[in-house]
């Protein structure tokens, strides 16, 4: 071999090593994210501090709910769990730097696009009662701190408090509708508790820091709310096992379907013409049109309340809480 | 020394301890000698003596020359006379601040001889001319020898510990750059200087530990000296790559470095020299720590690298050199750094987008106009101004977003940082709130072990630190030849600087009582100096007198105009003799510097382990001084042998301390109230590379006490053991307190024609090889309790051990399409040696040992003890051993906190580098 070979050769060997990857250095760790087990119904959340409120992202993509943020001042933050169960996908939390108060993210609602909706409690650590609550209007993008559309207590025309919000539901035009509440609060010596009593159904239309809000007649006293794809209102009233329905456009609702035999109803879901809803601590699953019901029975005495069906129809997400203790969350598959 | 009358003056000298020297740190040397007729030997008066084709003496009657001014590096030299041959010599070494002494021998014919080969080299040996302690770092030796950057080259000199030089602080040299002064005032104790001049354009380096010239100030400890080279009279250049890419994972640390060098002749006699060294890795800072132990850390697989911890730097020059008339140059000259870095930092190890990073960029631009006096003038004369703009930016916290890599660490992507807008205008109003674009940290949730300790994840530490530093220094500089026995150099400098800080830490946060303000500062320090310096020589005794007056105002508003400005005289001596072959040194001189503007200024921090949250700057801080004696000896045991013994002493006076400031005990305030001295033997022996191979050895005995460490130590009675120490009245081991260091450094070159042919080429044929051995004992450091607040023994009172490197480079020398070039290997830490760089200062060791880490588990898990539910991002299958979805309990928790401990605290920059191999491949055209 000639020196000029020679040279050429190694000028070669270092240009072939110049378009050599480096290697690099370790990257983050990462815990593998799967459910904790195969079967159903499947539990999906362990906390001993509840997991309550939970509800669908769009597509099945995920279940979103409040959970304790394990902070000593017991902020309540938003989750999001993957569709089949495992480790937290995202949390979302308000202003954990300050250890004088308490924030609660809690209800959260979940529209197409990505719109979301959620309350907003504030309080000094340890009140009973919070200074302030507030429906705020955001994205999933971006959660916090949103638009606050809506600020609790409040006296409307009428002259009756308004206290608080449950049950939102967005509405495929972009406005929600939530069941109006008055709240009442247990001091002592009686445990500390808050007591919600819906009032009424309103449908409120954002716009920007304000909305404008109408109540949904017919429905003083709704217990649970829930949408369908195309609309329409249903909702249950207390002491008795009717579900009421309010078409779009429709000034009134009618009754849509007896669920007989069981009881009040809870916690009602539709999709399509399937309808879930919770009677005595079961939950009953019925196709409308075959006049078809299934009752699913919660294992280890469990209490099942607020199912959220998924927006395909096939899964259900519950609350599950034994006797005395805060509740977790459960994942069944729709009959 | 043949008179004893001089000898007596010489003894009395010494006996003083007398110090200091000629005018070191220059540009230029000298060539000296005799033109004679060859056939009588009789001195020629009136021939032309040439330096590089132009006319730079006429010979006197005695047939002697003095060329003054003659730039550093190698130049041809021609003597010429009518009726006589003219005789040129082609390689004729110049080094700064040197004199060259060529005897020339004209023959009387009409016929010209060809050029002659023949090296003169200035023999600063036995010189007695040359009084300071000067060790030179040749281009030559940048190229040969396993040296990437001038600061690498320049800590091979004897008494360099890093960029401490003869036991003093950090930030107690200044840098020489073509003669104009440069330093980094603002935070030269804790900074770089910002601006790293690519080896290639570097004619020679030097380091000057004593007998600074008058010339030269802003410096106690040492003058680094560089001196570039112009452009060359034809165009030539160097391109080399070096990289460590394929040699194996463990070997492979990212690097790549690009250097290309061009510089060569333009219209006009004017010359360009232009010069890109880009180098860039991903690990900037490679270590040698061990490997984890738990098999679930990431570092487990690849522990020769870490993430997060990248650094690339771009350096740029420019010069370009118009001569003018018939012996006035005018040179212009640029320089551009940008260097950036991503730091590691072990808490957001598992979290590295929201690790901290840096950006150090500097510029500077300077004009070099030299005006010779033309040989006829009957007094020699130079006359140098210059002028230099050099700015300085740093900036450091949380990147906006990260690099994006383009080719190995290089990055196409900017360096933006959270905060930099509030920053740059140091608006500390609006950063009294939490600035936008910061959040909370919390505990990260991304680690092996999940549980919420030690780790940070989700956000930055919240720091935003920037400042800005520049200076237009002005600088006229006038040799004078008085006689052939006598020079004079006068001249002075003003300098006008500006200086800007911001710094603001927990910007998630408010300010409030936990939170400290942001600190800022804007002002414009001035400074100025004049010196006279004589030098006088009879036969060979020497005699070099100096006086410096330096001047600075800090200008500072922080004070409300009230400080005034401050002033120092420095005296400087030195006197030198040849006796019995030897030439002995006894120098004495004072030294100032104003201090580090970071001293003036207020600072924020975050930690406590240092001077508190809040710290007063003190814009009413004086010079810091040095007072310096050193008696030299140097001799040629052989032709080829030099021998240098350097013994010294420096007694350091107003060194910037902290003291306590009120009655918070976090709070502390600077003062020129720090004094100690420094005591040292350095020998230095040198074969000169001849036949084959060559070698230098220096050791260097020292110590060095003060009584504060640094200037961030509080000064303030230590109570150890029963006993309390007063400061004031006990000094104690300084940081940089090396007792023993030894440096060889060898090298060898084989002869054209070695070794057998192997496939028509002998492999082993002009191979060059360098290697460079050190061993030093350990620097000090305190020990103190567990936590940290209690000192167990004095002061500095504990020793690391000693260390040991070897570093090697074999290089090939090849031809290529007609050009010159050649492969090389070039290896750091040969031998893997697993250096203790620094030590727990609560432990004495490098890590926190099991006690310590049982401990800190034990604390966080009792921080945290609440169950982790199969939900939380944190829960990890393995630690739940009753696999009931939840890990709960000491039983399932403390195993994981345990692990988080171990992990968390790895001694990862407690050792040295590895052994780094780097392969490179360099063209010359």
């Amino acid at each position: 071999m000639s020196r000029r070979a020679c040279a050429a050769a190694a000028v070669a060997a270092l240009a072939a090593l110049a378009a050599c990857e480096h290697a690099r250095p370790f990257a983050a760790y990462v815990e593998p994210n799967v459910p904790f087990d195969s079967t159903y119904p499947r539990r999906l959340t362990f906390s001993t501090s509840g997991d309550v409120e939970p509800a669908w992202l769009p597509g099945d993509s995920g279940i979103i709910y409040a959970l304790s943020s394990g902070e000593p001042n017991q902020d309540q933050c938003l989750g999001v769990l993957p569709p089949g169960g495992g480790h937290l996908v995202r949390i979302v939390c308000h202003d954990l730097a300050d250890p004088d108060s308490t924030v609660l993210l809690r209800a959260p609602a979940v529209g197409a696009g990505g719109r979301l909706a959620y309350l907003r409690e504030r309080s000094v650590v340890g009140a009973a009662a919070p200074a302030a609550i507030e429906l705020v209007v955001a994205t999933l993008a971006d959660p916090d701190p949103g638009h606050a559309v809506l600020r609790f207590p409040y006296t409307d025309a009428g002259g009756t408090l308004h206290g608080s919000a449950g049950s939102l539901r967005w509405l495929p035009g972009g406005d929600l509708v939530y069941i109006a509440e008055q709240l009442t609060f247990a001091t002592p010596p009686q445990p500390p508790d808050t007591i919600a009593t819906p009032l009424w159904i309103e449908r409120l239309t954002p716009a920007g820091d304000t909305a404008t809000i109408a109540v949904v007649p017919g429905s003083a006293g709704a217990t649970s709310l829930a949408v369908d794809s195309a609309g329409a209102l249903y909702f249950t009233l207390p002491g008795d096992s009717v579900v009421y329905r309010v078409a779009p456009g429709a000034a009134s609702p009618s009754s849509w379907y007896v669920l007989g035999g069981i009881g009040a109803l809870s916690g009602v879901q539709v999709h399509g013409n399937l309808l879930v809803a919770v009677g005595d601590t079961n939950l009953y699953v019925v196709d409308v049109a075959a006049h078809t019901r299934v009752r699913v029975t919660p294992p280890d005495s469990l209490r099942l309340a607020r199912p959220a069906l998924s927006p395909s129809g096939t899964r259900l997400v519950v609350e599950a809480a034994r006797p005395g203790l805060f509740p977790d969350l459960w994942l069944y598959q729709a009959p | 020394m043949r008179s004893p009358l001089l000898a007596g003056c010489l003894a009395a000298l010494a006996a003083c301890a007398l110090g200091p020297a000629r005018a070191r740190g220059q540009t230029t040397g000298t060539v000296v000698g005799v033109v004679r007729d060859g056939s009588s030997q009789a001195p020629l008066h009136g021939a032309q003596v040439l330096v590089d084709g132009r006319l730079a003496a006429l010979t006197d009657t005695a047939g002697g020359y003095e060329v003054r001014g003659v730039r550093s590096g190698w130049h041809q030299l021609t003597a010429r006379l009518i009726g006589f041959a003219t005789q040129q010599h082609d390689s004729v070494l110049v080094r700064s601040g040197e004199t060259t002494t060529l005897d020339l021998v004209l023959q009387p014919q009409a016929v010209q001889l060809g050029a002659v080969t023949v090296q003169a080299a200035p023999d600063a040996v036995l010189d007695p001319l040359a009084t300071a302690t000067v060790q030179h770092i040749s281009a030559d030796d940048l190229r040969h020898l396993p040296v990437s950057t001038l600061e690498e080259a320049v800590a091979l000199s004897a008494g360099a510990v890093g960029d401490s030089y003869r036991g003093g602080r950090l930030g107690e040299q200044a840098f020489i750059v073509d003669g104009l002064g440069l330093k980094n005032q603002l935070d030269a104790s804790t900074g770089t200087l910002g601006l790293n001049l690519p080896p290639d354009i570097l004619t020679e380096a030097s380091l000057v530990t004593n007998g600074f010239s008058a010339r030269y100030g802003q410096a106690l400890s040492g003058l680094i000296n560089v001196v570039t080279k112009d452009g060359g009279d034809a165009w030539q250049g160097r391109a080399a790559y070096e990289t460590d890419r394929g040699l194996g994972a463990a070997l492979d640390h990212g690097l790549d470095r690009v250097v290309l060098e061009a510089d060569g002749p333009l219209v006009g006699g004017a010359k360009l020299l232009a010069a890109v060294d880009a180098s860039g890795r991903l690990d900037a800072d490679p270590v040698n720590a061990p490997p984890p132990t738990d098999p679930r850390d990431p570092r487990t697989a690849q522990p020769w690298m870490l993430p997060h911890n990248a650094g690339q730097e771009l350096d740029a020059a420019a010069k370009l050199t118009v001569p003018f008339a018939t012996r006035q140059t005018l040179r212009l000259f640029a320089l551009h750094s940008d260097g950036r870095q991503l730091l590691y930092d072990q808490a957001y190890k598992y979290d590295q987008s929201f690790a901290p990073a840096q950006r150090l960029t500097g510029d500077l631009v300077t004009g070099h106009l030299q005006l010779v006096a033309p040989p006829s003038l009957s007094t020699p004369l130079l006359a140098d101004l210059r002028v230099g703009w050099f700015t300085r930016d740093f900036e450091r916290g949380t990147l906006v977003s990260q690099p994006s890599y383009a080719f190995g660490a290089f990055a196409n992507s900017p360096f933006d940082f959270v905060g930099e807008g509030i920053a740059r205008a140091r608006d500390t109003v609006a950063a009294r709130g939490a600035v936008p674009g910061f959040a909370v940290p919390d505990y990260s949730v991304n680690t092996p072990w999940g549980v919420p300790a030690f780790f940070l994840g989700g956000a930055s530490r919240g720091e935003i630190a920037w400042n800005h530093f520049d200076e237009l220094r002005g600088q006229v500089d006038v040799d004078v030849g008085l006689s052939r026995q006598a020079d004079l150099f006068v001249g002075g400098e003003a300098v006008r600087q500006r200086v800007q800080t911001f710094q603001r830490v927990l910007a998630y946060l408010p300010v409030g009582d936990s939170v400290p303000p942001a600190t800022a500062s804007d002002f414009t320090p001035t400074s100025a100096a004049a010196y006279a310096e004589g030098q006088f020589r009879s036969q060979d005794l020497a005699l070099t007198v100096g006086v410096r007056y330096d001047r600075f105002d800090p200008h500072a508003s922080l004070a409300g105009g009230q400080i005034t400005a401050r002033s120092s005289l420095n005296p400087r001596l030195a006197v030198s003799a040849v006796l019995h072959g030897a030439t002995f040194v006894a120098s004495w001189g004072r030294f100032s510097q104003a201090p580090d503007f970071q001293y003036m200024v207020d600072a924020a921090f975050e930690d406590t382990t240092r001077t508190g949250r809040f710290r007063l700057g003190n814009p009413n801080l004086g010079f810091e001084q040095s007072t310096q004696y050193e008696f030299s000896v140097r001799a040629r045991p052989a032709a080829d042998m030099s021998l240098r013994v350097n013994a010294y002493v420096k007694q350091l006076t107003g060194l910037v301390a902290s003291v306590p400031f009120g009655v918070n005990p976090d709070s502390s305030i600077f003062g020129n109230i720090d004094y100690g001295s420094v005591k040292g033997v350095e020998v230095l022996w040198e074969r000169e590379l001849k036949d084959w191979w060559g070698v230098r050895v220096s050791y260097t005995l020292q110590y060095a006490t003060a009584t504060a460490s640094n200037a961030f130590q509080l000064r303030q009675p230590q109570i150890v053991g029963a006993d309390t120490i007063y400061p004031g009245q006990v000094e104690f081991p300084m940081d940089y307190d090396r007792r023993h260091g030894v440096t060889i450094v060898a090298q060898a070159r084989s002869p054209d024609a070695f070794g057998p042919r192997v496939l028509g080429v002998r492999p082993f044929a002009a191979l060059e090889g360098a290697a460079i051995v050190r061993y030093s004992s350990g620097l000090p450091y305190s020990l103190t309790n567990a936590a940290g607040d209690s000192l167990l023994g004095a002061p500095n009172g504990e020793r690391l051990p000693s260390q040991f490197t070897v570093d090697a480079l074999l290089r090939r020398p090849l031809r290529l399409a007609g050009a010159q070039g050649s492969v090389y290997l070039d290896v750091r830490n040969l031998l893997g040696r697993r250096n203790v760089v620094a030590v727990r200062r609560d432990t004495g060791t490098p890590g926190l040992g099991a006690a310590g880490i049982q401990a800190a588990a034990l604390a966080a898990y009792a921080a945290n003890p609440q169950p982790i539910p199969y939900e939380s991002p944190r829960y990890r299958a393995w630690a739940d051993t009753n696999h009931d979805g939840v890990i709960a309990g000491q039983a399932e928790l403390l195993p994981l906190y345990l692990a988080a401990a171990q992990d968390y605290y790895q001694p990862l920059f407690s050792y040295g580098p590895p052994r780094l191999v780097r392969l490179g491949v360099e063209l010359i055209f």
